[in-house]
């Protein structure tokens, strides 16, 4: 077979089909030249992937989750904290209902996680890329 | 390797993105940027050739500098 560094882009990718892959994968046990040239490849669109990856989203969420989780008592505790919080509930919502005439819609309204925008910074690599990109098209031609 | 990328001609940038970035497909990003199967091949080929360029003379001075005198 015939060196086969004009397929290994497609090789790379997982997009030949599976059986010219084999064929390929077969020439890369003998040929040295293509051998260096698939590692080269490889590499660098692996560390294409690691810049690629997104900035991790940041959210206080699963800390508090956690900490919460891990601070549990024993369970000679918990059916009088329950009791306690039961009481603190239905007297809250005592006072509420006798000082505010009822609860409106705005007291129930709840955020999910992800739609409470300060908790959330993430940007995405495209947004860079392009921004860059604009900038830099000037100088590249294509 | 970002600025590498972001040194790419727009067609190729535009690949690279679609291909590494979305996980799109050969096929898909072939639909996307409306041309053929080996276009995208093409294209992407010569990203990876301009990449490789682009970094390793990004990187040679750093070699050059880590030589003994």
């Amino acid at each position: 077979m015939t060196h086969v560094i004009h397929r290994l882009q497609r090789y790379v990718d997982g997009e030949l089909p599976p059986d010219v892959a084999r064929e390929v994968e077969m020439h890369l046990q003998t040929c040295a030249a293509c051998r260096e040239e698939h590692r080269a490849l490889a590499d660098l669109w692996s560390r294409v992937d690691a810049a690629a990856q997104p900035a991790p989203t940041v959210s206080v969420w699963p800390g508090l989750r956690g900490r919460s989780a891990t601070q549990h008592t024993g369970p000679a505790w918990s059916w009088l904290r329950g009791g306690l919080a039961a009481v603190a509930l239905c007297a809250g919502l005592g006072l509420g209902l006798s000082v505010g005439g009822g609860i409106g819609p705005a007291s129930t309204a709840a955020y999910a996680e992800d739609e409470v925008p300060f908790l959330q910074t993430s940007a995405t690599l495209d947004q860079i890329w392009w921004s860059a990109g604009a900038q830099d098209d000037a100088e590249v031609g294509s | 390797v970002r600025q590498a990328i972001a040194k790419l001609p727009e067609r190729q940038r535009e690949a690279v993105v679609l291909r590494r970035y979305q996980e799109l497909s050969y096929e898909e990003i072939a639909t996307t940027m409306a041309v053929t199967l080996p276009a995208v091949e093409s294209l992407l080929q010569r990203a990876a050739a301009n990449l490789r360029r682009e970094l390793g003379r990004a990187e040679a001075p750093l070699l050059e500098g880590s030589k003994e005198p």
